[in-house]
């Protein structure tokens, strides 16, 4: 067998072993199938297909926060995106608008304590990095409301809203004045327990624990018919 | 305006090459073949179309020993009346033919 055969046979096992319950039989058809496909090109462009179908069909098949434990998770981690994609904008638009009050609040919460470090690169940040990182938090809010109804909405608000954060940061990081303004703004002459090592561990560890937590809610023992 | 279910270009052309009743039982890559459309764009099709009842599966035996067995397809009565409605009309095709 050649590489490129074995390659689709493996992408073909990996789509029959993805479809949902109530796909396995499409998968394990589309998987037979492969048997019959002449040709190593023509084999992996069908066991690509299948693989994409099989993730359409486990795409559809989830539900976000299916069950209490999974919708409190849900919500405490939208909770925590809505804060953090909705924290600089504010600041930002505060700044610029002149209500210093509000500046200095949030400024008190970011490391060094002070807003004030951050004025260069409040200057620097695209107009457009602001909108997506905003549409990212309105995205998340609906994707928390849509969580009550149980639907597949939810599902895509919440892409959405992850795809939105993601333009935000990779359009900030085009932006070079905006990239010399963080590099001023985050370098510090002394060193943090806190900043430098607690809320960095705290960023990886969160996400890890959220998955583990999600995981662990979704086994099929503890969740409710 | 909405579009009528099952009347997409892809679900036309399935309907069309399960409907040639000489063929009976029809396999995937055949369909594909017959249809030019992919694996990803077949497998779902036709998964809808068994939901909805317009298609019926059976799992062939192998032809040889060592191979899996094999998914087969054909429309149900009530597929043939769909594929039928959506085969066009033989007076309205001159017209059209006129217009392209």
């Amino acid at each position: 067998m050649t590489p490129t055969r074995r390659l689709a046979e493996g992408l073909a096992r990996a789509a029959a072993r993805m479809a949902p319950a109530d796909r396995s039989e499409w998968g394990t058809a589309m998987l037979a199938e492969l048997d019959h496909v002449s040709g190593d090109g023509r084999a992996l462009r069908w066991a690509s297909g299948c693989l994409l179908a099989a993730a359409l069909w486990r795409l559809d098949a989830t539900e976000l926060g299916r069950g209490p434990a999974a919708r409190i998770l849900l919500a405490l981690a939208i909770g925590v995106q809505v804060l953090r994609a909705l924290f600089a904008p504010v600041m930002v638009l505060s700044w610029r608008l002149g209500a210093l009050d509000v500046t200095a609040a949030l400024g008190r919460q970011t490391p060094g304590d002070d807003y004030r470090r951050f004025i260069p690169l409040m200057q620097a940040v695209p107009d457009e990095v602001m909108f997506a990182e905003l549409s990212a938090a309105v995205l998340f809010v609906l994707a928390a409301l849509t969580i009550r109804r149980g639907g597949k909405l939810a599902l895509w608000l919440f892409l959405g809203a992850v795809l939105a954060d993601m333009a935000s940061a990779a359009l900030g990081h085009l932006s070079p004045e905006m990239n010399a303004a963080r590099a001023h703004a985050w370098t510090f002459a002394n060193h943090s327990l806190r900043r430098d090592v607690l809320v960095p561990l705290a960023g990886i560890l969160y996400p890890a624990g959220l998955a583990l937590g999600l995981w662990w809610v979704s086994l099929p023992g503890r969740r409710r018919a | 305006m909405a579009r009528a279910p099952n009347s997409s270009r892809q679900t036309r052309a399935v309907l069309a090459a399960l409907a040639d009743g000489s063929r009976g039982w029809r396999h995937g890559y055949e369909i594909s073949k017959a249809t030019g459309l992919k694996s990803g764009t077949l497998y779902p099709l036709l998964a809808r179309l068994k939901d909805q009842g317009f298609l019926e599966a059976r799992w062939e035996e192998p032809a040889a020993p060592g191979r899996p067995p094999r998914h087969a397809y054909r429309l149900t009565l009530q597929g043939v009346a769909l594929a039928a409605a959506q085969r066009p009309a033989p007076a309205a095709a001159p017209a059209r033919a006129v217009r392209a």
